[in-house]
């Protein structure tokens, strides 16, 4: 089953550019973001 | 003589149209600095549509962000201020009127009724007052609607006391490595320290109310909230989480004794959109209209 939140129907004009988060081939820059961020607490908390 | 709970009405409605459609100026300021200075294309990308909408919604008088927040007002009550529990009604009326005149998004949920669609709960409490009583004649207002989407990345813990300042440096960062990339960085960063486990998140709230880059009188203080700035920056969450450009614009503490054996700390996260703005009113009813 799929929840949506909420979910729009735009129409619209020149939208764009727009960036991908999410694509269909499996990547996903908000994950690697975390990532990164996680790796770089831990160095912050060792270096604090 | 002027009405002066009108006056009261009058000048809040207006505060909150002004906090959810204008920027403070060292806000902006800060995000059009963090556009100039991002180099990686995705960051740039984020903080050019960031200031761009924020230029149209004050040119069109229209909200920054569909999230208008979460209504609260900080007062300050003159001994010698004319009125008292009517400036709470007062501001009462301003949140009904507002939400229909900017309008701002009906943000006020009962658990059990739904949404009171006019910002202000029926079982009281929202919105939110702080009231201090001070010295004089006049009565400031600030306001401050909070999105709610980086309420969400709040946090408060009681950490053990032993761990000292370095405990409380180390939860800050904990902290905001949680929020990460959730609720649209970069972020402005209030920070309670001390007090009761209630009293540390409203110090890290009022600490959001302090303009950007001007620090705590105290140097002692002063020198952590840089320190963290640039510690917290290193966390690299990026303009809207996505690794690139500023993650923090600033950070702010404050400090209230604490009971020997609790040290609580609060972290209070604002998203970009940085909503506050003040006034004080005199006796008369004249309102002078904080720097904005
Ligand atoms: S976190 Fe801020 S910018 Fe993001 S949706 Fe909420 S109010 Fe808007």
């Amino acid at each position: 089953m799929v929840l949506y939140e909420c979910l729009w129907v735009y129409e619209v004009e020149e939208f764009g550019p727009l960036t991908v988060t999410i694509d269909a081939q499996g990547g996903n820059l908000t994950a690697e973001s975390k990532k990164n961020i996680e790796a770089n607490k831990e160095k912050i908390l060792k270096e604090l | 003589m002027k009405d002066i709970a009108q006056v009261v009405e009058d000048t809040a409605a207006k505060l909150l149209k002004i906090a959810a459609t204008i920027l403070p100026s060292e806000v902006k300021e800060a995000l059009i600095t963090g556009e100039k200075e991002t180099e990686g294309s995705l960051g740039k990308s984020q903080l050019i549509a960031i200031n761009e909408n924020v230029g149209l919604a004050e040119k069109f008088s229209k909200p920054m962000c569909q999230d208008t927040g979460l209504v609260s007002f900080f007062v300050k009550i003159g001994d010698k201020f004319p009125i008292r529990s009517e400036v709470k009604t007062a501001l009462i009326k301003a949140t009904k009127r507002a939400t229909e005149d900017v309008p701002l998004r009906p943000n006020a949920v009962d658990m059990f009724e739904g949404n009171t669609k006019n910002n202000v709960g029926i079982r009281g409490f929202v919105p939110w007052f702080y009231f201090d009583l001070v010295e004089g004649e006049d009565c400031e207002i600030i306001a401050l609607p909070k999105g709610g989407g980086s309420s969400n990345v709040g946090k408060m813990k009681m950490i053990p006391p032993g761990k000292g300042i370095k405990g409380v440096k180390e939860f800050v960062v904990e902290a905001l490595a949680a929020a990460g990339p959730l609720a649209c960085p970069p972020y402005a960063v209030g920070v309670g320290v001390g007090g009761g486990e209630d009293m540390c998140m409203n110090l890290a709230k009022k600490a959001l109310l302090r303009p950007l880059f001007e620090y705590h009188e105290d140097s002692k203080i002063s020198e952590i909230e840089k320190e963290l700035l640039t510690t917290l920056n290193k966390l690299e969450i990026g303009a809207m989480g996505l690794g690139e450009g500023p993650s923090v614009l600033d950070v702010h503490m404050e400090f209230a004794a604490r009971h020997p054996a609790s040290l609580p700390v609060g972290v209070v996260i604002s998203c970009w959109a940085l909503r506050h703005a003040g006034a004080t009113i005199d006796e008369e009813g004249n309102v002078e209209w904080h720097p904005h």
